[in-house]
């Protein structure tokens, strides 16, 4: 599955898609797992999973986190899923 | 606020230095990235630019965040390395210290090469009886000490100290800022003495023999004999008891009362010898008119021989004297 829309922001809580190549986050609570195919982080009540190619880790903090790359899919889990 | 148009972190941020200033340090970690990147977060590190790379995860920090990071990795045991770090003051170092680097390994060559030009002294090897100042001045015609970019002629300065007397062998080396000058002298003459081979004392004038003391060899006279020239005074060989004798070559001084004979043609002012001891004493003008009338002079000493205008006196006179 891909996204095709040439930009399109989904706002779920406090994560920003754009393009297909990025996703901003802020308000995590840290990564679970990284690797260049899928990149796992941790939210207040759940998880983003970041599903694409070659992800990268343009940025991030203690609050805010800056992925990009070709994103095929982001996934979102609450707690208890 | 527009909260959808919220920058991307603080990549765009203007308080941030950017380009060459920005000062980023790039690490290399190794173990679980999303561990260390909780870490690093955590302690309040931005980092930027994560990838993986085979097994080990790079990132960037800036270079103000670097030693916070470091800290964070050390204390939690964290496998990693900072593969460059950047920043204006870093890279103005690295490029003063490699050209620096450079530039003093050039002047060292440089002063290796000059040093090396340079002969400060000259070191005289091997001589015990030619002076040091004669094979010194030799030398100096071909080098002087100290000086840089000297390049002397060995060769030359070879042949030079050759040329001194006294000297066998010369050769001469550079050792360094120092030239070595080894002679070998010549043999001083050594006077061989034979004295195997069987050769007598003879008698150089006829006399009466007033002394002898034999060195080697057998006397042949004693004090008061009468010897002629050519007479044997030390045999050329020693008595070994009953044994046959032993050849040798005799030695030995005589001295003999030799009687001399002095002629002096007659003349105005002649002087004349007169007979004495062991000396010749001269007294001047006493016959000298009695003989201008041709007569003869009659006396013990002398024996007056008559010629046409001129008188020969013949003065005998004795001298005690070496024989031998």
């Amino acid at each position: 599955m891909g996204f095709s829309v040439a930009v399109k922001e989904i706002m779920l809580d406090k994560i920003t898609f754009s393009a297909g190549e990025t996703v901003f986050i802020e308000g995590h609570r840290g990564i679970s797992s990284y690797s260049p195919e899928e990149t796992v982080i941790r939210i207040t009540g759940g998880t983003v999973t970041i599903k694409g190619d070659a992800l990268e880790i343009c940025e991030m903090n203690a609050d805010e986190l800056l992925i990009k790359g070709r994103i095929s899919g982001i996934d979102r889990r609450k707690k208890g899923e | 606020m527009n909260r959808w148009a919220k920058p991307l972190l603080s990549s765009q941020n203007s308080e941030e230095k950017t380009g060459i200033f920005a000062g980023k340090a790039e690490l290399c970690s190794e173990g679980a990235p999303a561990y260390t990147l909780n870490l690093l977060t955590g302690g309040g590190v931005k980092v930027r630019d994560v990838r993986i790379d085979g097994d080990k995860m790079r990132f960037s920090v800036t270079e103000a965040e670097l030693p916070q990071a470091e800290k964070i990795l050390s204390e939690n045991d964290r496998v990693y390395r900072v593969v460059k770090a950047g920043g204006l003051k870093r890279r103005a170092k690295e490029f003063v210290g490699r050209y620096a680097l450079i530039a003093g390994v050039l002047i060292s060559c440089a002063l290796t090469y000059v040093y090396s030009t340079l002969v400060a002294e000259v070191e005289i090897r091997g001589n015990a009886l030619v002076s040091e100042e004669v094979i010194a001045a030799a030398v100096s015609e071909y080098v002087e000490t100290p000086r840089l970019f000297a390049y002397p002629d060995l060769e030359s300065i070879e042949k030079a100290v050759l040329r001194c007397d006294g000297v066998a062998y010369a050769k001469v080396v550079r050792e360094g800022k120092r030239i070595v000058v080894e002679i070998v002298e010549e043999l001083p003459e050594t006077e061989i003495t034979d004295t195997q081979n069987p050769i007598p004392v003879l008698a150089r004038e006829s006399g009466v023999i007033t002394r002898i003391v034999t060195l080697r060899g057998t006397a042949e006279v004693e004090c008061g004999d009468t010897v002629k020239a050519g007479d044997v005074l030390i045999a050329p060989y020693v008595s070994a008891g009953e044994n046959d004798p032993v050849p040798v070559r005799a030695m030995g001084i005589v001295e003999a009362k030799v009687t001399r004979v002095e002629q002096l043609e007659y003349a105005d002012e002649e002087t004349f010898a007169l007979r004495a001891a062991t000396d010749i004493e001269a007294r001047k003008n006493e016959f000298c008119a009695s003989l201008a009338e041709y007569e003869i002079f009659v006396g013990s000493s002398f024996n007056v021989k008559k010629l046409d205008k001129s008188v020969v006196i013949s003065i005998y006179y004795e001298v005690i004297t070496r024989i031998s």
